[in-house]
């Protein structure tokens, strides 16, 4: 009988033991309305299951984020199982050998990979495999202000080239007697992001051997055709007082656009529910596709990706996987981007009845995952893929800004190659070792 | 007094433009998102909106209380460490005791970041990691405040610490009766200083806690700023970084205080 009282108490303890949660750590750097939105698809997935607790921390900034995640990794403990690093990021983590490429994982759980959207899919994916689940995904957009077009009796298109661009500027700039702007016709902030998206939408590489697609990338190459173009057109622009230069800063060019002093400007698709609610209904906003110099190639993607880390038990790299697995669910996916404005990573969600919904309500939520579908598949359109990404950046915008004190592009660019090119070797060498 | 008013003109043209930043704040605080970026000082129409979303979509008391115990705890171990370690160095003579105050000295020069990742290291192997302690134990000891203590207690005279030796008073005793009262103004710029800086600390806490119960102010503002490429809530903002900056203004407001009355008690009669 006693026998039987402590097996079946054995029987008890073992039970509970089997029944607690396997938990696991998940590191992301979405604040504000994204960050709740984060953490709502976190509880989403804890209560769609019982074997799983996904417990999830905000760790400021992307780089931030980064820095707390070397710092754990260098300690050998206190790393997550899954973290959320920056688009520019890809070719760190890959090399960074701490991550289990989701390819691995979706092979194994014979998950099919095709499901997902290309572009995405072919930024992530180092050297043939997909590393990072492409979780928050953005593209850049213009954002026109529809009242200022009417008023310059310009009409509404969805795809525009560098010179149509320029030409509406022109006519949406008011001036007053004294010949100070009051409306400038274009506003883009000062950032790295728009001259690599000029350079893909317009067919060009931003670094050598096909963006680092083919081969590690050596060298960059944003000292091409369309990049110069572009910053030039832009700096002759806000020297004639038709395009605004409002620093580096995006909230400084989003406080006149929504102020109606900017008549068209280029953020992020992440961005447009802040700009509607900045805007307030003062006047209509309506997106359009990002220019292009020549003929429209497609745009590369931004946001950041999700990776799974090396070095847990296996029941925990499970609990990883699960969790990946519920967000590329076309129910979470449209959850995502109504919530956000960043477009779904699989295919199927615009069928989706909420989703569907959404976009009659607010058709600029379309405009995104329609640059997305008729986007080239190629490598320009894949981004640019390389190491010491974050310190190139500085280069490209510090070469912005020599611009528009007036300096041609194309020396201020050849000068930041330099660094960049630097930069880069030194990237390679220590990675090499 | 007639004749004071050019300079009280000027005193006061001059506080305004220093709390300009903060009634800018203010008013971003109490704004409605569509009248964020109206010109103007003054709101177009006051909205609380901002702070019932800072207070309501995310856990700032939780936070706020983090920062309150973490700062308070830090500064009263800097007091009691720069309080006893001066009083060492400028009263007890003993072997090495310049050799100590030169290693004090030393420490200043070593910037924060040096120390970073060791200090990490450390606090990750003593498995302190998202406790109390790693956010409050490195630094509850600051050179800094050793060298301005000691530098202090060596100017307050003699004659203090020989009547109280009369009265029969031991080291503790001195610390107790002399020091620590006649050293109130220094104690009290030192506690300003340390109250702020921890206070304000980001990257530390960021990086050694794990979980969102313990994370501190600075981060929830962070938090609620970091929209990465989308638009932050600016109003939501400004709201969230007015209620975490209220104590610091506070505690500057009381130690400023505490300086004057540390002046008029510690003064000598000729």
């Amino acid at each position: 009988m006693r026998k039987l009282v402590t097996a079946s108490l054995a029987a008890l303890v073992l039970g509970t033991a089997l029944g607690q949660k396997v938990q696991i750590t998940f590191w992301h750097s979405m604040g504000g309305v994204l960050g709740e939105a984060t953490e709502a698809l976190v509880q989403d997935f804890n209560r769609s299951q019982n074997r799983y607790e996904v417990k999830s921390q905000y760790v400021g900034s992307y780089d931030d984020g980064i820095n707390k995640l070397l710092a754990a990794l260098r300690a050998g403990r206190g790393y997550p199982h899954v973290i959320q690093v920056y688009d520019i990021g890809a070719r760190i983590m890959a090399d960074s050998g701490a991550v289990v490429p989701l390819e691995d994982l979706a092979r194994q759980k014979g998950f099919n990979l095709d499901s997902l959207v290309p572009q995405p899919r072919n930024y992530y994916t180092v050297e043939g495999k997909l590393f990072g689940l492409p979780f928050n995904s953005s593209n850049p957009l213009l954002y026109f202000n529809m009242a200022a077009f009417q008023e310059a009796g310009l009409a509404f298109k969805p795809t525009w080239s560098l010179k149509d661009l320029e030409e509406a500027a022109r006519k949406l700039t008011k001036k007053d007697a004294s010949g100070k702007t009051v409306r400038y016709g274009l506003s883009i902030p000062i950032d790295s992001w728009f001259v690599e998206q000029f350079s893909y939408n317009s067919g060009q590489y931003f670094c050598n051997n096909e963006n680092g697609r083919k081969a590690r990338a050596t060298a960059v190459s944003f000292d091409n055709e369309a990049a110069v173009a572009f910053l030039d057109t832009y700096a002759r622009l806000v020297r004639e007082g038709v395009a605004a230069n409002t620093g580096r800063n995006w909230s400084d060019s989003q406080s006149l656009f929504s102020q109606g002093q900017a008549a068209i400007a280029s953020y992020s698709t992440a961005s447009l529910t802040g700009v509607l609610r900045q805007v307030g209904g003062r006047f209509p906003v309506r997106t359009a596709f990002f220019p292009y110099l020549k003929e429209r190639n497609g745009v590369a993607i931004g946001g950041a990706a999700l990776y799974v880390l090396k070095g847990f038990p296996a029941e925990e790299t499970e609990a990883a996987w699960a969790f990946v697995r519920f967000l590329l669910e076309p129910k979470t996916q449209g959850k995502w981007h109504i919530a956000t404005g960043y477009f779904p990573v699989v295919k199927g969600v615009d069928g989706l009845p909420e989703v569907r919904q959404a976009h009659v309500k607010n058709p600029n939520f379309t405009t995104a995952i329609q640059q997305l579908a008729t986007s080239k598949v190629n490598t320009a359109s894949a981004g640019c893929l390389m190491g010491s990404f974050p310190e190139i950046r500085q280069y490209v915008a510090a070469a912005w800004e020599e611009v528009l004190r007036g300096r041609p592009a194309r020396e201020a660019l050849a000068e930041a190659k330099a660094k960049a090119d630097q930069a880069l070797a030194r990237y390679n060498a220590s990675v090499a070792r | 007094m007639r004749r004071r008013w050019p300079l009280y003109l000027l005193a006061s043209l001059y506080a305004f433009l220093l709390s300009l930043p903060l009634l800018v704040l203010l008013s971003a605080s109490l704004r409605a998102p569509e009248d964020l970026f109206t010109p103007g000082l003054l709101p177009p129409k006051v909205s609380l909106e901002g702070y019932r979303a800072a207070l309501t979509d995310y856990p700032l008391w939780r936070y706020l209380a983090n920062s309150l115990l973490v700062a308070s705890l830090a500064t009263l171990g800097v007091l009691l460490t720069s309080l006893l370690a001066g009083y060492a160095l400028a009263r007890i003579p003993f072997r090495g005791q310049r050799a100590f105050f030169g290693l004090a000295v030393a420490l200043l020069l070593v910037p924060g970041e040096v120390t970073f990742l060791p200090l990490y290291l450390l606090v990750s192997r003593l498995d302190w990691l998202d406790t109390y302690q790693a956010l409050i134990l490195p630094f509850a000891a600051s050179p800094l405040g050793v060298f301005l203590l000691r530098q202090y207690i060596k100017t307050i005279p003699e004659d203090y610490f020989d009547a109280a030796r009369i009265d029969g008073a031991g080291h503790l005793g001195l610390i107790r009766h002399v020091a620590l009262p006649l050293a109130a103004p220094a104690l009290g710029a030192l506690a300003a200083l340390t109250f702020i800086g921890t206070w304000n600390m980001y990257l530390w806490p960021l990086v050694v806690t794990q979980s969102k119960e313990m994370q501190t102010a600075q981060i929830a503002i962070n938090f609620i700023l970091n929209e990465a490429d989308a638009v932050a809530r600016w109003n939501v903002v400004a709201a969230a970084s007015f209620l975490v900056l209220l104590p610091t203004l506070l505690a500057f407001l009381l130690a400023q205080r505490a300086f004057v009355k540390g002046i008029a008690l510690g003064g000598l009669k000729g």
